[in-house]
């Protein structure tokens, strides 16, 4: 919060700081000066490399000062100069934009000479390897440190399958890519109840031990000799032999590459994946199974490192474990965290950029590395979160019809009836959820339910039924026990005893994900929204549980792919409707109000096509327009078919709409009944008010 | 046999538990992973030389005195103290906003920074580290534990209990406690949160930079690539152990040294590290947090 | 050499490094490549400063063909990636030459490009047969081959130390494994079966507990495929334990750091390596000159880097060409005399005789035995 004025002192203005800075880092640098061997002693070097410190410094400290406390000039320059960049990109259609992008990529290389042809397959390379780490590391979050294992998976394939079985490399190509995605949901097993750094470590472990295996195990990978002489590819009696032909080789697997994440990315699993980055638990509780969407991103990550390995093997006709160090899963990482994570543009610059500066540098000889350093440090603080950061498309590029049928705005959306029903927007409709079958059927009963954490007993021997068609509220003084009910029936905490039964099926030790898919949908306490998708898109994945669309499905889009798509869409554009989110659903669902983001969250678990809603405090922070809106959309919700459990603390809202109430204290029930009932209650009364206000 | 290589697993495992307290430090405090870390133990160690070949070659100091050893321990902490605050105020700070892996790209750029620029200074060869006074050994039925043996081991402990005293019973002890637990809540109780973290690095670095000396003094021999790998292998060791958990740093490396001995020298010197790693694993696999990690996770 | 012969060197030095920048025309350029940055910077360091002296020789007398020859650089840092980029760069820029790389790991990748390019390689320092084995018209090696060091180092320890348990210990490098392996075949040919095989890992710091499983079988000689910095360790912590087993290792140790760190620790071990090279009248020359411009001794693999670019330069001379293929030709076929003796090349690129001999660590210097 630096604001530059005249009143500050000096030592704190820019300029001054960046000498300051220098002098510091030139001074820190001195004593690594002294070298008493004679070989090294003389001015001249100390001197050379105190200015590139001091010039690193200032350029550095500089480049912090953007943005931050710059002169203003410098701020408007920026801003101009981005808004005018960007304009010109929307200006521009984004598919002639491709086109252009791929139009430079196939014709430039022919106007190169072999040495640039080779950095560029090396980028090519690098780019699929980063595109498929940022499917682990940018879009499902999960940190990823021996992700060069796999690459080294697809080389050593092909590399032993070429020498010692003579496989073409047409046969090994798919078969690198299928071999690395086993491995990848190898190490996913481990790697699933891992968090964080946690999780870092253990894939470097991985990734090490693999390095460590090819260098030991000589009598397959020829140890620290590798594999010599690896056929070249060839195709028709053509060999790939000249940069050349390796360079388009690359580049159609990259742009396959980029086709595939591309789609993956706008696919149900690309939500889900974003999801789940965004937060764990309540992607469980909207129905997404952690496991397989967390194996599926190691899988899916690792393919395409696999496909890069076996292009790398034959393209260097030579494969040793030094290829495959720590430090290359680093690189990889960099070119993604550089680039902007999550954004393929980005990540393909990133690897650009690592892959090509260093080349560049080539010059500066010895001081290159160092450079290079000081480089990655500078760019990283320029712009922390990558070099183009990732948006997420807010409506899917699905085909046509797909766009109309959401238009936000548009003819459909003025209609104001307010009970369309979620379940006539799938057309799915569950024959058990008509009322007329159901009206005295329990849907959801507890049986001597309890929970202890350590020493505390949170729920005590509970017995709780809710008939269908109700709606039902818990309530009870703060740490009655209310969410973890919930939590218990949602499958988040496991009892410690008791049964809990969904129709007559066992809930107990069922996962969240499955909660959610038998019809149990529920909002949070302390709101749980996807803060990087857009209020639609919220909507959409808590559709996921009842899509089909598999990950072969979602890189081709047959039409049963598309038109679940579409129907979702539709499904979520009705859904905002319902809630009346309709105007805002192009927005990041951290930028509503408090009290849109409460029915953003119940339009979100409405789109599980739930039969029964668990609604945490919905009302919590609303004031009294609000709340009546509230019961409103209430009501709206169980007048299409849903049986709705409540926490609430605002007793006029409680009192207005539960059919039935129940009370909880300190973990036990103590009372249940209709609003006049719970009113009367001496018991609640207490509870709520303190012993001796019971007995006055 | 048995002995000799517990001997050699627990000096091992005392060094490794030095630098991966600095890890540990840091990372409780802003949860970093400081990859430059390693990086500063071999500052540490590249100033002890400097210091040794000054003090001696001026003759301000006999090369065996123990004089030259706390002069160049001083020196090595010092310097590495200032690196520390200055690498965190350069990359680091900018970046406390930033999404969580910008800053560890940061640190591995300063890492590559440093490393070159310590084979720019003081040449890319392996430079041999003076003898010291501590020389000689005790002879075990067993096995030889050398001197130099004890005095990492007895360094390192009184390091830690130091450490341990340090965050428990002072006030800036404190204070990094708060600023570990919650930044905002800290900052709001008066605490100045930028002097804690700065604090952090100083302490960390310190260590780190103890380690270098002693472990230049071990071996007998440096590069400016020592770094690295000690880095990684202190990284491992402090996540074995709870990262974020003092105790779990010591207790972490202290293991993943005996492991290593042990697994190199009964089963395999190859396939060590597999052992270590696969270790780790399965430790990560029953306690998801390291052994005396506790889960900041789901805290919210 | 007199003062007047330094001041033209620093003058030729000062020319050359404008004319590097300045990228003029009509220059002969040659490649040198190795890892000049990273781990293995002090490597490639030897490797440059021979090519560097070579260069300022040649230039000092004319140049080549009537060119100044300029030294094109090229850092693999040891990563066979990087040094197919280096290669494609050199093809690229034109070099009639290589210098290097440094380890095989680079030289083998790189070899195919050169050979597509007509350009002309000769390492100074890659062991591995593999380089010469694959048939290229283009490849030399000057230094030996593993499996002829093996044979000399396993010969000694059989006939002249006369003992039989040995221990076999590598670095688990290309380099390191290919010579053990070598050295283990030439024990076993000899009846010796080593009671103990087994690598460490390069980089690493403590090598106690392998030694402390080594000690157990009582070896009387531990044979170590490696370079030098794991070798100090080796024998200071062998000693540390109390072993009194004789150290025996190749070229890669033969560098005044293990001397000079190893200190006590280090008598007594024995290296195989070239014969001496003060004692050969043409090599006194670079090593003087080395001494002066960069104020050390000379390095294991310098005076190879050395005689590889003579080796060059002399041939583009003799040809007065800067095909590759006659340049290949022409030194297949010519008998050198050079600053490591007299060389000849076989058929595939190969030394022809076997330059190795024992050196010991006497009273902190490299003894050669006779």
């Amino acid at each position: 919060m630096r604001i530059v004025s005249r009143s500050v002192p000096l030592y704190r203005r820019p300029m001054v700081r960046i000498i300051l800075t220098s002098l510091w880092l030139g001074l820190l640098s001195l004593p690594l000066m002294i070298e008493l061997d004679a070989a090294y002693f003389g001015l001249k070097r100390p001197l050379m490399v105190t200015g590139v410190v001091a010039t690193l410094g200032l350029i550095q400290w500089f480049v912090s000062q953007w943005g931050r406390a710059s002169p203003v000039w410098a701020d408007r320059l920026a801003e101009a100069g981005g808004a005018t960049f960007r304009g010109l990109i929307r200006r521009i259609d984004r598919r002639l934009l491709y086109v252009l992008a791929f139009a430079a990529a196939v014709v430039i290389p022919l106007g190169l000479n072999r040495y640039y042809i080779d950095v560029l397959t090396q980028v090519g390379i690098y780019a699929t390897l980063a595109l498929g780490l940022n499917i682990v590391v940018g879009l499902a979050g999960l940190l990823n440190l021996g992700y060069i294992a796999f690459y080294a998976v697809g080389a050593y394939a092909y590399g032993l399958l070429a020498t010692r079985a003579d496989v073409s490399f047409w046969q090994v190509l798919p078969l690198g890519g299928v071999l690395a995605a086993v491995f990848g949901v190898l190490l996913g097993f481990p790697a699933l109840r891992l968090r964080g750094d946690y999780l870092a470590i253990v894939t470097l472990g991985f990734g090490e031990m693999i390095r460590i295996v090819l260098n030991n195990w000589d009598s397959l990978t020829g140890g620290p000799n590798g594999i010599i002489g690896i056929a070249r590819p060839s195709l028709f009696g053509f060999t790939f032999s000249h940069p050349i032909h390796y360079y388009y080789l690359i580049l159609a697997v990259v742009l396959l590459t980029i086709f595939s994440v591309d789609r993956l990315n706008q696919s149900r699993l690309g939500r889900a994946w974003t999801a789940m980055r965004d937060d764990e638990v309540a992607a469980e509780a909207i129905g997404i199974d952690l496991v397989k969407t967390k194996l599926l991103a190691f899988g899916l990550g690792a393919t395409w490192a696999g496909l890069a390995g076996v292009f790398f093997a034959s393209k260097m006709t030579f494969i040793s474990p030094e290829s495959f160090t720590f430090f290359e899963s680093v690189i990889v990482l960099c070119m993604v965290t550089l680039g902007g994570m999550g954004s393929i543009p980005g990540v393909i610059l990133g690897a650009a950029l690592l892959l090509i500066l260093p080349e560049m540098m080539r010059q500066f000889a010895l001081y290159r590395m160092l450079v290079f350093g000081a480089a990655m440090v500078g760019m990283m603080v320029m712009r922390p979160k990558g070099l183009l950061t990732a948006r997420r498309r807010t409506v899917p590029l699905w085909r046509k019809g797909c766009a109309g049928s959401t238009v936000v705005g548009g003819p459909q959306a003025t209609s104001t009836e307010l009970r369309p029903g979620p379940s006539t927007g799938s057309g799915r409709a569950d024959p058990m959820l008509q009322p007329s079958k159901e009206a005295s059927m329990t849907l959801l009963e507890t049986r001597k339910l309890s929970v202890d954490f350590g020493g505390l007993r949170a729920l005590d021997m509970v017995d709780l039924s809710v008939m269908a068609g109700k709606i039902v509220s818990l309530i009870g003084p703060n740490g009655a026990g209310k969410t973890t009910f919930f939590n218990c029936v949602t499958g988040l905490y496991a009892p410690t005893s008791g049964e809990i039964r969904y129709r007559g099926e066992n809930l107990v030790g069922v996962k969240p994900n499955h909660v959610a898919g038998k019809g149990v949908a529920r909002t949070f306490q302390n709101i749980r929204l996807f803060q990087d998708m857009t209020v639609l898109e919220n909507v959409m994945v808590g559709g996921h549980c009842r899509m089909h669309a598999s990950v072969v499905g979602a890189i081709l889009r047959p039409r049963s792919v598309i038109t679940e798509e579409e129907e979702l869409v539709a499904k979520a554009a009705e859904l905002l409707r319902f809630v009346g989110l309709q105007d805002k659903s192009e927005l990041w669902a951290s930028q509503l109000p408090y009290g849109d983001q409460r029915r953003l969250e119940i339009a979100r678990a409405m789109a599980s096509d739930p039969s029964l809603l668990l609604l945490d405090e919905p009302a919590a922070g609303m004031n009294p327009q609000e709340t009546n809106a509230l019961m409103e959309l209430i009501y709206a919700i169980r007048a299409s078919g849903i049986t709705i459990l409540l926490i609430e603390h605002h007793m006029r809202l409680v009192m207005g709409i539960s059919e039935r109430i129940m009370v909880l204290d300190h973990g036990v029930k103590i009372a249940e009944g209709t609003s006049e009932e719970i009113r009367a209650d001496s018991r609640v009364i207490a509870a709520y008010l303190g012993r001796e206000s019971a007995h006055a | 046999m048995l002995l000799q290589q517990l001997v050699n697993g627990l000096t091992l495992g005392s060094v490794y538990a030095l630098i991966a307290l600095g890890y540990t430090m840091v990372y409780g405090i802003i949860e970093l992973i400081n990859f430059a870390h390693g990086e500063v133990y071999m500052l540490g160690a590249y100033i002890g030389i400097v210091t040794f070949s000054l003090l001696t070659t001026l003759h301000l100091t006999s090369p065996d005195s123990a004089v030259t050893l706390v002069c160049m321990m001083i020196a090595a902490i010092l310097f590495c103290g200032a690196c520390g605050i200055t690498i965190e105020r350069l990359a680091y700070r900018p970046l406390r906003t930033a999404p969580r892996l910008s800053p560890l790209i940061s640190a591995l750029g300063v890492s590559i920074f440093l490393q070159n620029f310590v084979m720019l200074a003081q040449g890319p060869r392996d430079k041999g580290f003076p003898e010291l006074f501590i020389q000689g050994g005790l002879d075990l039925p067993g096995g030889r534990i050398s001197a130099i043996q004890l005095f990492i081991m007895a360094t390192s402990v009184l390091m830690m209990v130091g450490l341990h005293l340090l965050v428990r019973r002072t006030r800036i002890g404190k204070a990094m406690r708060a600023t570990a637990q919650d930044k905002q809540m800290a900052s709001l109780v008066g605490i100045d949160v930028n002097r804690v973290i700065s604090v952090t690095f100083l302490i960390g670095s310190a260590l780190a930079a103890v380690a270098g000396v002693m472990v230049g003094m071990y071996y007998g021999l440096i590069n400016f690539y020592i770094g690295y790998i000690a880095g990684v292998k202190a990284f491992t060791a402090a996540v074995l152990g709870g990262i974020g958990s003092i105790p779990g740093a010591m207790l972490g490396g202290v293991l993943l040294g005996l492991i290593e001995s042990l697994g190199a020298g009964y089963i395999s010197s190859e396939y060590k590290d597999v052992f270590a790693f696969a270790i780790l694993i399965v430790v990560l696999i029953f306690r998801p947090t390291g052994l005396l990690g506790t889960d900041t996770s789901k805290r919210a | 050499m007199g003062r007047q012969g330094l001041w033209s060197w620093n003058a030729l030095a000062f020319m050359l490094l404008i004319a590097a920048n300045a990228h003029a025309a009509g220059t002969i350029k040659v490649g040198v490549a190795g890892p000049l940055t990273g781990d293995q910077g002090a490597l490639g360091l030897e490797l440059k400063n021979g090519a560097i002296i070579a260069v300022e020789e040649w230039n000092a007398k004319g140049g080549l063909l009537g060119q100044k020859i300029e030294i094109v650089w090229g850092d693999d840092q040891h990563d066979p990636k990087q040094a197919v980029a280096v290669a494609n760069k050199f093809v690229n820029e034109g070099v009639v030459g290589v210098i290097g790389h440094f380890n095989s790991s680079c030289s083998i990748p790189a070899s195919t490009i050169y050979r597509d390019g007509k350009v002309v390689q000769l390492t100074p320092a890659s062991t591995n047969p593999q380089f010469t084995e694959r048939g290229l018209w283009n490849v030399f090696r000057v230094c030996g081959r593993d499996d002829q060091q093996g044979s000399v180092a396993a010969n000694f320890i059989v006939k002249r130390l006369k003992k039989a348990k040995v221990v076999v210990l590598h670095d688990k490098t290309t380099y390191g494994q290919g010579l053990a392996d070598e050295t283990v075949k030439a024990l076993e040919k000899a009846k010796t079966k080593p009671v103990y095989y087994g690598s460490i890992t390069q980089g690493d710091k403590d090598y106690r507990p392998v030694l402390t499983a080594v000690r157990q079988s009582d070896p009387e000689v531990l044979f170590y495929g490696g370079i030098y910095p794991e070798a100090v360790l080796l024998t200071k912590q062998m000693r540390e334990l109390g072993m009194k087993t004789i150290f025996v290792s190749g070229d890669g140790v033969w560098a005044k750091e293990f001397i000079e760190i190893g200190g006590k620790a280090a008598e007594g071990a024995f290296i195989t390596f070239t014969p001496d090279q003060t004692k050969i009248k043409e090599a006194q020359g670079v090593i003087q000159r080395h001494k002066e411009k960069f104020g050390t001794a000379v390095g294991a693999y310098t005076v190879y880097s050395y005689v590889a670019a003579v080796l060059l330069f002399d041939a583009i001379a003799a040809t007065q060409s800067t095909d590759g293929v006659k340049i290949a030709d022409h030194i297949k076929k010519t008998k050198w005399k050079t600053a490591l003796g007299p060389i000849e090349f076989d058929k595939k690129g190969d030394v022809l005789i076997s330059p190795y001999v024992v050196w010991e660590v006497k009273n902190g210097k490299f003894v050669e035995l006779r």
